[in-house]
């Protein structure tokens, strides 16, 4: 298992980023707007662009985007959070038969 | 003389406040938790605790990667732990506080100090609720690492929460202090595994808890928190090395769809 909560150096701006989008309501909105222009204003790199505007939780995991700031980005941001809990657990228990 | 007269420990998702209406089964659960949450606060009333210092966890919130601090103590007038809506004023008992702060150091914890800070969800989740039938308390917010890696280990946390009992016990000052470990239980946030809960872990940590064998806690090891999800434990384990072995008590456990929810009590510990 890796280190689960490093933050990985080339991630250092998706993890500023989905951390202010955590705390501001504001930019928030904005990043609802108009997601590149937050990611301009943050310098995102190309692959931590990419990762953002996937979307998808697990590839951001297997890039090895840190989880808390997975967690801001889709439960948070995305209103993962208020779903229905089937839509938005991701790890499905495995059943015996 | 200031004592120590109880330990509380406490899961912070933020849904407990947040309240997020997902089902009526999930509903049910919160509703519990928020009830389990008030009646520490009711415990904490009526053995008039007068400071309440709460060891949690930021996740990246309060602090970001330009400083990371392993750990911290708040010892500012006041502050405020805030999550989307909901707000929870605090007031520092900054004698207590400024008296940890130099003890430990003395004591070889190098802890950091801030004097303006805000606190996020680990603070904010349960304190919402405590702090309604609490009475008047001031809190001493302690930041201890356990989601930024590297992190604290579990053996520091209990040596960390002895250090914290001999600190108040030497105050010079009349408090009756109540410690609060925030975080946990089984949980997997912003993972491929979130939705699983780690029962068995659980049930293990609890056993513990019930049985005053807390300090064995201590020894777990960082990758078995992170293998069952339960790396919070790091704030319990804390306010565990505080009260020591005294049999606790646990007011609720309910496996909810993301998190093994947990409410538990340690009375005595003086």
């Amino acid at each position: 298992m890796r280190e689960l909560f490093f933050p990985e150096l080339r991630f250092y701006r998706l993890h500023k980023m989905a951390r202010a989008i955590h705390l501001d309501a504001d930019l928030r909105k904005k990043f609802w707007e108009n997601p590149e222009a937050v990611m301009d204003e943050f310098g995102l790199t190309p692959e931590e662009r990419e990762l953002v505007r996937s979307k998808d939780p697990v590839k951001m995991f297997n890039a090895g985007v840190m989880p808390y700031a997975i967690f801001y980005l889709i439960w948070e941001a995305e209103g993962w959070i208020f779903l229905p809990p089937e839509k938005q657990t991701l790890y499905k228990e495995v059943s015996a038969s | 003389m200031a004592k120590i007269v109880g330990a509380y420990m406490s899961s912070h998702a933020p849904q407990i406040i947040l309240q997020p209406r997902v089902s009526d089964e999930y509903v049910a659960q919160l509703a519990k938790v928020q009830s389990a949450l008030m009646s520490i606060g009711e415990r904490m009333r009526k053995k008039n605790v007068n400071t309440l210092i709460v060891f949690g966890s930021d996740h990246m919130e309060t602090f970001f990667l330009d400083n990371y601090p392993q750990m911290l103590l708040f010892i500012g007038e006041a502050s405020s732990a805030k999550f989307v809506d909901k707000e929870v004023a605090i007031q520092n008992d900054t004698e207590l506080a400024l008296h940890l702060l130099y003890n430990l150091l003395d004591q070889g914890f190098d802890v950091c100090f801030s004097q303006e800070m805000r606190l996020d969800h680990p603070f904010a989740s349960p304190l919402y609720w405590v702090l309604k039938t609490a009475g008047n308390v001031r809190v001493i917010p302690f930041h201890v690492n356990s989601n930024v890696s590297p992190r604290v280990s579990p053996k520091r946390c209990y040596q960390l929460g002895q250090a914290v009992r001999r600190a108040v016990e030497e105050f010079d000052g009349d408090r009756r202090v109540a410690v609060y470990g925030t975080g946990g239980l089984s949980h997997y946030p912003g993972t491929p595994l979130y939705g699983k809960v780690d029962v068995e872990a659980d049930q293990q940590i609890i056993r513990k808890i019930v049985e005053g064998r807390g300090s064995e806690l201590a020894n777990l090891t960082s990758r078995w928190l992170d293998e069952t999800g339960n790396f919070e434990l790091r704030t319990w384990i804390a306010a565990l090395g505080v009260v020591g072995d005294v049999p606790g008590e646990v007011l609720v456990y309910e496996r909810a769809y993301h998190i093994g929810y947990c409410v538990a009590a340690v009375d005595g510990g003086a």
